[in-house]
């Protein structure tokens, strides 16, 4: 957890620097306005560097250091779905929804555990039509078909 | 894996491959349209421009041998969706519905396109913008009012929609032809800014009759004038701008527009059916019950007005905005 | 008045006007329930379908499924860690923690009392006083509304627990990606890099489904054992006779705040459920119980989110505007029949709003049987096997994110606020201030800059005017009594130590 805090608090602290860089660049009218564009996020962009300051001293203060688990093994199941998901979002939009969300399905279900997979193929296409049918066809929400078709 | 349900696997598969490749397809050599029309309205459901759009489509069904599909595109003040519909194919399977936003955005760098980006099929519906007061306001008529406002400079609090959006403009129009200042108040909305002028909160605000119908005829509002060429019939007894010597007409609007290269056998197509649509018997109640006023103009009118508002906003966000 | 709603009752209890209504709210429950759809999406994806109805039957049809979304949204809270609509958020911090002790039916039986309880009050509240609460709407402007934010954005301190820094730290982030898109009181863009797609800033139901039911997905695929099931005992549906008396006291007095913040214009569920929590709090005897799974920290957001349905409905019928984003969709389905919404409602249509009265009543009524009846079935669904439902619910998020925008982008903001949630999980940053700060972030700086125009810069119209002033003492001290209380805890534990 120290690394953990300590990271977050450097991004935080750089976070913040830059918001007060950027900030400068806004115009301020005057006149009409009291308080510009560049009021509200100066105030918070200073709030968050003290805030981590004293997240980052109060850190390298306390002894205690506690596991994260952001690395441990059991996690690279959770980073291949975020690639996966990346990846299927990114098929969406060429494809349309069917096939990647089946696809998609089928493969996060043999990565969650599932053994058989015929079993895994029948639940993901009929899920996938369900959410087709409850979406499209219910709600009108016009999900994402095949493009170069169109 | 067992023989049956490889098979039973394959077969479903075929069947997914084949639905979702003739899904799209559409059929050849045939007349337009041969296939779903999707409407984009760039504003969210329940507002103005979808029920307007919702009733004319509603009424155009019989019109059209195909079905015509409501696709709400909000974002950006309208950006978004009218964006979309800029650039979408102009093959006459894209409707948008236009607003005065098509206007206003593009001047203030809000939009990645300009009315020159679309080819309006007709208009449907205006609503000029108005001077609205308390009913208990000391001013009875606009001169009362805008006196006041001469000798108030910068006190008068006008609450609008949003900064740079066209009740704000209305404002700025008024304040330009008349030589007045007001204090600018701006709200996320007209039902905010309307809510914050029953409440005694700011004085006036320039936001079409429609929206204040139900209070004026409660007897909580007074329109002092509309921003119009001729009177409306619905507040006959409400004088324009005009009357008073203040050129000032300037108002919201929604129509149909196609992208600008849609070739004309399709508009037509479009047309004709949308014509016959709002001047069904249903669509003309609908508008009437639901305040909202008919006006109806062809594309060449409609184009006249688009162009020529674009120029005089232009002029108008540069003065106000600069 | 009792004649009118008399015979509103006798028109609600026709066939068709109570089909309706069950089948307002049963589909109202599953989407409140589905993490990716929320109460303001169902209300405006169904709204097209009552275009053909009759006035009654269309508006009870919305109404039905607006107070069904917001209870069904407690069940995924409950059961998946994940508020099926930010109405549901602070239903998360108790809710969850009591599932997880196997008392899932429990939770979900107080869940059910409480919505049902808060919306009958603000029904009744509705019925009986509509335009007396409207003027009370009116008389808030722009310090008033700085007011109320402020106020709800100190909850923050009060709900992050015992990570009150990381917490704190979380808001003013949450806050700083709140001021992401065009500014309202200049239109200056603001940190847009010219992307349209941000001018109205981030999607803040995108962000929502992302930080919560993403992240939520992500840790479960970590910890996916197949034998993983803590066996949840279902043994009676009602609450049981202590838990109601625990109950009534909070569920009252949430009711009430929720329908208050209802009546204000723009104030919707999710503020209201975060407000009467942090209320239940601050008047228990036990304070430092609630996040562990108490029924008072189900029954107050519950009760108060539902307790918004009504209130919001106030200022909609009496001054034609919206309570809250769903009541927004609303006046577009009022219009729609002919109905203008105004002073003169009441006078032209009253035997029409008493009979919606009537039927706003019964669909209540309805949450509560249905919701009942439900628990056996929605604890049976955390009996899905895990790595099926998991799955099922990424794709939700994928296509709920979709569906509100009819946007990638919008996927795309909920995915990287899924990974964010995911790594805030790990790290112990609470995810709930980020809900209250995009929420109340882009209120709190434009009413502030809003009153001032208006006052002419002048600072201390926030404190000459009461409504204004109280609220903003309050903020204070509900902001700073947790950091007090923690540094004071804190040295004591150093002395100690020595």
């Amino acid at each position: 957890m120290r690394k953990g805090n300590l990271i977050s608090a450097i991004i935080f602290i750089i976070i913040g620097i830059y918001v007060l860089i950027e900030v400068s660049t806004f115009p301020n009218l005057g006149g009409e306005q009291v308080t510009g564009p560049e009021f509200f996020p100066k105030i918070l962009a200073i709030v968050l560097i003290v805030l981590s300051l004293i997240l980052f001293i109060s850190t390298i203060l306390d002894k205690e250091n506690r596991e994260t688990g952001l690395f441990n093994a059991l996690a690279t199941k959770t980073y291949i779905t975020m690639f996966s998901l990346l990846a299927y979002v990114l098929l969406m939009g060429i494809l349309g929804f069917i096939i990647p969300t089946i696809v998609f399905l089928i493969g996060m279900i043999r990565l969650c555990g599932m053994k058989s997979i015929p079993r895994i193929a029948i639940v993901s296409i009929l899920a996938t039509f369900v959410i087709y049918g409850v979406f499209q066809l219910l709600l009108a929400v016009p999900l994402p078909t095949i493009s170069f078709l169109n | 894996m067992k023989n049956s349900s490889k098979r039973l696997l394959c077969m479903v598969l075929v069947l997914i491959l084949v639905g979702t490749f003739t899904s799209g397809c559409a059929k050849k050599d045939s007349v337009f349209p041969n296939k779903t029309i999707n409407m984009i309205v760039p504003f969210s459901a329940g507002g103005g421009t979808d029920i307007v759009t919702r009733a004319v489509a509603d009424a155009a069904k019989d019109y059209f041998p195909e079905s015509l599909v409501i696709v709400n595109k909000t974002g950006a003040g309208g950006a978004l969706g009218m964006g979309e519909g800029a650039n979408a194919k102009p093959d006459g399977y894209t409707l948008t519905t236009i607003t005065v936003e098509l206007t206003i955005l593009p001047p203030q760098n809000l939009a990645s396109f300009t009315s020159k980006d679309f080819r309006p099929i007709m208009q449907i519906n205006a609503e000029p913008a108005s001077i609205t007061v308390r009913a208990d306001a000391p001013w009875n008529t606009v001169e009362e009012f805008l006196t006041y406002v001469k000798e108030n400079e910068g006190k008068v609090k006008a609450g609008n929609s949003g900064v740079g959006a066209i009740y704000h403009l209305a404002a700025a129009y008024v304040e330009d032809e008349a030589g007045v200042k007001f204090n600018h108040v701006p709200y996320e909305g007209a039902a905010p800014a309307i809510a914050a002028l029953l409440g005694g909160h700011i004085d006036v605000v320039m936001v079409s009759p429609a929206e204040v119908a139900s209070q004026v005829e409660a007897g909580e509002l007074k329109i002092l004038a509309v921003a119009d060429n001729e009177r409306l019939e619905t507040f006959p007894d409400v004088p324009t701008l005009k009357e008073s010597g203040y050129d000032v007409v300037i108002g919201v609007w929604r129509g149909l527009a196609v992208p600008a290269d849609t070739p004309d056998d399709v508009v037509n197509v479009l047309r004709e059916g949308f014509s016959k649509a709002v001047a069904e018997d249903k669509f003309v109640t609908f508008m009437e019950n639901s305040g909202l006023s008919l006006a109806v103009l062809d594309e060449e009118e409609y184009t006249e007005k688009i162009n020529r508002e674009a120029e005089l906003y232009k002029e108008l966000i540069d003065k106000v905005l600069k | 008045m009792l004649e009118l709603l008399g015979n509103g009752l006798v028109t609600v209890f026709s066939f068709k006007v109570l089909i309706l209504i069950i089948g307002g709210v049963a589909g109202g429950i599953v989407i409140g329930a589905l993490p990716g759809l929320t109460a303001t999406m169902g209300v405006a994806l169904l709204l097209p379908l009552t275009f053909g109805m009759d006035p009654v039957g269309g508006i009870l049809l919305l109404l039905g499924i607006y107070a069904g979304a917001i209870y069904g949204g407690s069940i995924s809270a409950i059961l998946l860690k994940t508020p099926g609509t930010p109405a549901a958020a602070a239903t998360v911090l108790d809710g969850f923690e009591m599932a997880k002790r196997g008392e899932a039916g429990r939770a979900l039986g107080i869940s059910t009392v409480a919505s049902f309880a808060g919306g009958t009050i603000s029904v009744i509240l509705l019925t009986l006083i509509s335009p007396q609460l409207a003027k009370l709407a009116l008389k808030f402007s722009a310090a008033e509304y700085f007011a109320l934010a402020m106020f709800g954005l100190s909850i923050i301190a009060s709900i992050s627990g015992k990570h009150l820094l990381k917490g704190l730290l979380a808001g003013v982030i949450g806050l700083l990606v709140s001021t992401i898109g065009i500014d309202l009181v200049t239109g200056y863009q603001r940190f847009t890099f010219g992307n349209m797609n941000l001018f109205n800033g981030l999607s803040f139901i995108s962000v929502m489904i992302g930080l919560f039911a993403l992240s939520q997905a992500f840790v479960s695929i970590e910890t996916m054992v197949k034998k993983l099931v803590i066996k949840q005992k279902v043994d009676r549906v009602l609450p049981s006779l202590s838990d109601i008396k625990k109950i009534t006291p909070t569920t009252i007095r949430s009711g009430l705040i929720g329908t208050f913040i209802g009546i204000i214009p723009g104030a919707g569920a999710d503020i209201g459920a975060f407000v009467a929590y942090n209320e239940a709090k601050r008047f228990s005897k036990h304070p430092n119980d609630f996040g562990t799974g108490i029924p008072e920290g189900i029954a107050a957001p519950e009760a108060a989110n539902n307790g918004v349905t009504g209130g919001a409905m106030v200022p909609l019928l009496t001054l034609g505007i919206p309570g809250d984003a769903t009541t927004a969709i609303m006046l577009g389905a009022l219009i729609m029949q002919g109905l203008q919404p105004g002073p003169l409602l009441f006078v032209n249509h009253a035997p029409l709003i008493y009979t919606i009265f009537a039927g706003f009543f019964v669909a209540n009524l309805i949450v509560l049987i249905l919701g009942l009846i439900g628990i056996r079935f929605f604890t049976k669904i955390i009996d899905i096997p895990s790595y099926v439902l998991t799955p099922i619910i990424i794709v939700l998020c994928v296509v709920g994110s979709f569906a509100i925008n009819n946007s990638l982008f919008d996927v795309r903001v909920m995915l990287i606020s899924g990974v964010i949630g995911y790594i805030m999980e790990k790290l112990e940053f609470p995810a709930s201030p980020i809900v209250l700060a995009l929420i109340l972030g882009p209120m709190a700086e434009r009413e502030l800059r809003k009153a001032l125009i208006m006052s002419g810069g002048e600072a201390s119209v926030f404190f000459t005017r009461p409504i204004s002033a109280v609220l903003l003492v309050v903020a204070a001290i509900t902001l700073l009594t947790p950091i007090i209380k923690s540094i004071i805890k804190k040295s004591k534990e150093k002395r100690m130590k020595v």
